[in-house]
């Protein structure tokens, strides 16, 4: 091995590593096998960050499902992700059915997927282009301002309109927003 | 050499104070089993238990540490527990409200992480009444099946008919409010229909009740309003029993609040029957305008009313009421001696937590005390609240899209002579105050012909012919059909001696409406006086005919005026 391939290969592998240490975002589907959602590929994929005893979060499911419903595709993924680490799958299934939710679930019992995402709170909504580049963190809309303080209708839609953008080729015009919620980090086993 | 070694020196106790602080701050970080539990389980868990109205428990540990953030932020901003009053503007019973001091510990303890502490010593959970509150009710009403309340959309006001199965007149001196749907409702309100308007209204929808915030004929039993917000416990006063009339139907109205999924919204009722009638009657004076006109974009509207007692009273409950827009209430009594008594203050009102409110003690107030409220409102687009995206300009009304702003107080006079006092110069003031009212609604709805139509009523009550003929005129143009309205213009102009007018306005409403007993019957009286006999005759046999329960008593009528 010359010295050059050498350094390539040394290259090439701490590419791999950091790519890997990126990515290495490991949750869990249902069945408990480990499953990377930033690994598809895809040309959009959306994390929605979500707890079933988190009433705003319950909430945003009919307007979940509506986005997935409009948007979901082969190229374009919708997760919801669970976050509560003493929340097994039964549960987990029990609250797709309750919310009538059709959109793939995965547990992350680590946080991996929430440091990742940048997530603070559920419901939060994180929106990774095909590179797997974070290009949306926050709110799914405006509706809620604070806990308690929630207008009629939401004015802007943050979420669809960041995934517009990316559809679109197109960075979203605001990548980050503070979203109201149930905090995460306080999360523990 | 002196100042290096100084230096060192006073290098080494900044060091030492540092420790010193942080051994300090891991000293007095609070811990969930001395600190915290005990302010948790007396102060959250009530609503937040397996069963309550709270949205999710927080009886263990990790139920409240998994959720310190949150916990700590609601509690600083007192949005939790939920109590709108300012402190020392009122006392009152039920007060949920945190100390500093224990606002303070929860946050402390959120920052250290949420450190548990010994859990073999923690204060035991409150113990809570299952099921009824006050015990077994003398009579439970409840909707015979459930209401499905959808996923999603805004806030759902909905009134609920629920018949009353009692024989004869009784005593309530207490009424309890239960559902097992807490969590998606915001607020109920009980009131009484005498009419049968509800129950007509109901049958028109489809599913059980009907939707909106006008209740129609209903109305709260006499000198009382009866709410429900949860976490509300139910109370007795048999001093101020209430009498309920055979034939008299219940009407919830619940404010809902979609929770994601579809909910069966289910009540029920109990009433506590009372030994016998009340010792006193209470009385409620509504403060208030309907005169409200605000601009758009206006984010700071405000609304002033006020009333002289002309009887001593104690005051035992006060029900401040205002939409999105409100935004700050004081009501207060200003005391013949200079001393003003505070009735109630709210610095920022949130309609999501309405409630009404009972003083720990009833707040004395002289003769000559003059009671104040002052309302302040939001119309700007800052205020998130706002129904109106953009902002519009806004007038009274009762849905949750236009804006309110009133008061109610129940007020106990001594006996049932400063009750009627109380009554009659309350009524002078009310009259006032809804004709400024329906003047201002009908700027913004001149087609309204209902709202002429009470304006009209109303000029007649205070003998205003004139203005009442010209409203009446202009309700029956927009609406040549409205029946009750030309019965009532036809009553005004007989009073005004106008009688060959009043048989053409009563020939109109029963060609309107050929089944209105009450037009047949004062059709027959107009036509008698003229000596229409025979034609008299016929409309009063058609009011019997349609009136069956009264056909005994128009029967011997037509006798005692000798037609055969």
């Amino acid at each position: 091995m010359s010295i050059r391939t050498y350094i390539a290969t040394l290259l090439l592998l701490a590419v791999a590593a950091l790519i890997l240490l990126r990515d290495g975002a490991t949750a869990y589907d249902l069945a408990g096998r480990p499953f990377n959602p930033l690994t598809t590929r895809a040309r959009a994929t959306v994390l929605l960050f979500v707890g079933p005893d988190c009433p705003i979060s319950n909430r945003y499911a009919p307007e979940i499902r509506r986005l997935a419903d409009t948007y979901g595709s082969d190229e374009t993924l919708f997760y919801l992700i669970y976050v509560d680490p003493n929340l097994d799958s039964k549960s987990i299934q029990q609250h797709l059915r309750a919310f009538s939710y059709d959109i793939s679930a995965l547990r992350d019992p680590q946080h991996t997927l929430v440091a990742r995402a940048e997530a603070v709170t559920t419901p939060q909504a994180a929106l990774f282009d095909r590179a797997s580049a974070l290009v949306y963190s926050g709110r799914i809309d405006d509706r809620y301002i604070d806990f308690g303080k929630q207008r009629p209708t939401a004015r802007t839609h943050d979420l669809e309109a960041a995934l517009q953008a990316v559809l679109a080729g197109l960075a979203p015009s605001i990548s980050r927003t503070r979203s109201v919620g149930c905090y995460i980090a306080d999360l523990k086993e | 050499m002196q100042t290096h070694s100084m230096r060192i020196l006073f290098f080494i106790f900044i060091l030492a104070l540092s420790a010193c602080q942080k051994a300090a701050q891991q000293e007095v970080a609070p811990t969930f089993s001395d600190d915290i539990a005990p302010i948790i389980f007396s102060n959250c868990v009530p609503c937040h238990r397996s069963g309550g109205p709270g949205p999710f428990p927080l009886t263990t540990y990790n139920a409240v540490s998994n959720r310190a953030r949150q916990i700590a932020e609601v509690t600083a901003s007192r949005y939790m527990p939920p109590w709108q009053p300012t402190a020392g503007y009122g006392s009152f019973i039920g007060e949920r409200r945190l100390t500093d001091h224990q606002i303070a510990l929860i946050q402390q303890w959120a920052q250290h992480n949420a450190p548990a502490g010994d859990l073999t010593q923690l204060p035991s959970l409150p113990q809570f009444t299952q099921g009824w509150q006050l015990g077994t009710p003398g009579l439970v009403v409840e909707m015979d099946e459930p209401y499905i309340l959808p996923a999603e959309g805004a806030d759902q006001f909905r009134n609920f008919v629920l018949p009353i199965p009692i024989d004869s007149a009784r005593y309530i001196e207490a009424v309890e409010f239960r559902t097992d749907q807490a969590t998606v409702i915001h607020h109920a309100v009980l009131m009484f229909d005498r009419s049968g308007a509800a129950r007509k209204h109901d049958a028109r929808e489809a599913g059980p009740g009907f939707d909106g915030m006008v209740f129609g004929e209903a109305q709260g039993p006499d000198g009382h309003f009866l709410g429900w917000t949860p976490g509300k416990q139910p109370y007795r006063d048999p001093s101020l029993a209430w009498q309920l009339a055979p034939g008299t139907d219940l009407v919830v109205q619940l404010h809902m609040l979609p929770s994601g999924r579809p909910e069966n919204v289910s009540v029920r009722v109990g009433f506590y029957y009372a030994e016998g009638p009340p010792e006193r009657t209470p009385a409620l004076l509504r403060l208030g305008r309907k005169d409200i006109d605000i601009p758009a974009g206006e984010d700071h509207y405000t609304l002033r009313d006020e009333f002289t007692l002309p009887v001593e009273v104690h005051v035992a409950g006060i029900y401040p009421h205002a939409h999105y827009l409100g935004k700050q209430m004081a009501v207060y009594a200003d005391l013949p001696d200079g001393h003003r008594e505070w009735l109630i203050r709210i610095d920022e009102w949130d309609f999501n937590w309405q409630d009404d409110y009972r003083y720990a003690q009833p707040v004395h107030l002289p003769r000559g005390a003059k009671i104040v409220m002052e309302y302040a409102y939001d119309n700007s687009a800052e205020n998130p609240f706002n129904p109106h995206d953009p902002p519009q300009r806004i007038f009274y009304g009762l849905h949750s899209s236009n804006e309110m702003g009133d008061m109610t107080l129940q007020v106990v006079p001594r006996n049932n002579s400063d009750l009627k006092t109380l009554q009659q110069h309350y009524a002078r003031k009310w009259i006032t105050q809804e004709i400024q009212g329906y003047e201002t609604m009908l700027l913004e709805a001149p087609n309204h012909a209902e709202h002429h139509h009470t304006l009209a009523m109303l000029y007649l009550r205070v003998r205003q012919i004139s203005q009442a003929r010209t409203h009446f005129e202009a309700c029956l143009n927009l609406r040549p059909d409205y029946a009750e309205a030309r019965v009532n213009y036809a009553i005004a102009l007989s009073a005004a001696g106008q009688t060959d007018k009043v048989i053409e306005q009563l020939l109109q409403a029963v060609a309107h409406r050929p089944d209105y007993a009450d037009a047949h019957f004062n059709l027959a009286m107009a036509l008698y006086q003229t000596g229409e006999s025979e034609a008299a005759k016929v409309h009063f046999t058609s009011a019997a005919r349609l009136r069956p329960e009264r056909a005994e008593a128009i029967r011997s009528h037509m006798e005692r005026l000798q037609l055969h």
